[in-house]
């Protein structure tokens, strides 16, 4: 009975753990690329299948994403830039935007603060394809 | 016998209906619980709080005054939009860039109470504007009153 106990007790103790650990882990550190997976649900959601979809040149070359993809996209080139459009495509049509309804529109997702010099920045990573 | 059948299966709709209407009205409630903002003007919706207790003294003003901010805080009517007159987002202002400064003290540190209670969470601050897609600080009217000694004056 006290082994019985005792071996419920551990199993409580580490699954509280396991839980505090997934509360305080970044569940997207790389950005894009960590939301932006091969399978959600049955949907093949990589950038770069989406991008196809959507008649976009290719991406294979680029590495680090989205760093790459200011090659052609300036981030700050008023109306039509990255910024505005990767917000756009992300905000736009709150009611039934999936990154407003599914991942509460959370900046932190693709966004983290350097706390060294205190500028909020992109989170970036290798590209999944 | 027909009419008590009829009276009997009328009074049941109606009371489904009233458990229906309720439990509809019930989630319409938390709906919009969930999705209002709590802090709609941002650091004035936060930074309450006056009593004297130095951790409980968390208006702007109080906490400025403590840090040896000179009197243009005070004066400053729209938080944070006025704190730009001096703090320019270009960096060009007679202070430095208020956007850094803010990050750091609200980022820094395990312990950091923003991280801890508020998790972290930008939207506290920050909103997308939807005209220019551009994330903007929220801003709101200052919640304390200028002081000259002791004298409150009204705006």
């Amino acid at each position: 009975m006290k082994d019985r106990f005792r071996v419920l007790w551990a199993a409580a103790l580490s699954g509280l753990f396991f839980c505090a650990g997934i509360a305080v882990a970044d569940e997207f550190p790389e950005g894009c690329v960590s939301c932006h997976v091969q399978k959600i649900g049955d949907v093949d959601f990589r950038l770069n299948t989406l991008l196809a979809q959507i008649g976009h040149r290719k991406v294979d070359r680029l590495k680090v994403i989205p760093r790459d993809c200011g090659r052609c996209h300036a981030s700050d080139d008023g109306e039509d830039s990255f910024t505005v459009m990767i917000h756009q495509i992300h905000f736009d049509v709150p009611n039934i935007n999936l990154f407003v309804q599914r991942y509460g529109g959370a900046c932190t997702h693709c966004h983290e603060v350097n706390t060294e010099s205190g500028e909020a920045g992109l989170k970036n990573g290798p590209k999944n394809w | 016998m027909i009419t008590r059948i009829s009276r009997n299966r009328d009074r049941a709709f109606s009371t489904r209906n009233a458990v229906l209407f309720l439990l509809a009205a019930l989630s319409m409630a938390w709906t919009g619980a969930c999705l209002a903002d709590d802090y709609p003007d941002g650091c004035v919706s936060c930074h309450v709080g006056d009593t004297p207790k130095p951790k409980s003294a968390y208006r702007l003003d109080l906490q400025l005054a403590d840090l040896g901010h000179g009197k243009g805080g005070e004066r400053t009517k729209e938080i944070p939009t006025g704190c730009f007159r001096c703090h320019a987002s270009t960096g060009d202002g007679a202070a430095g860039k208020l956007g850094p400064y803010i990050h750091l003290i609200h980022f820094r540190g395990e312990k950091n109470p923003f991280l801890k209670k508020y998790g972290g969470d930008c939207s506290s601050c920050h909103q997308m504007d939807p005209n220019t897609w551009r994330a903007v600080a929220k801003s709101g009217p200052r919640n304390w009153e200028m002081t000259v000694g002791d004298t409150k004056i009204p705006d």
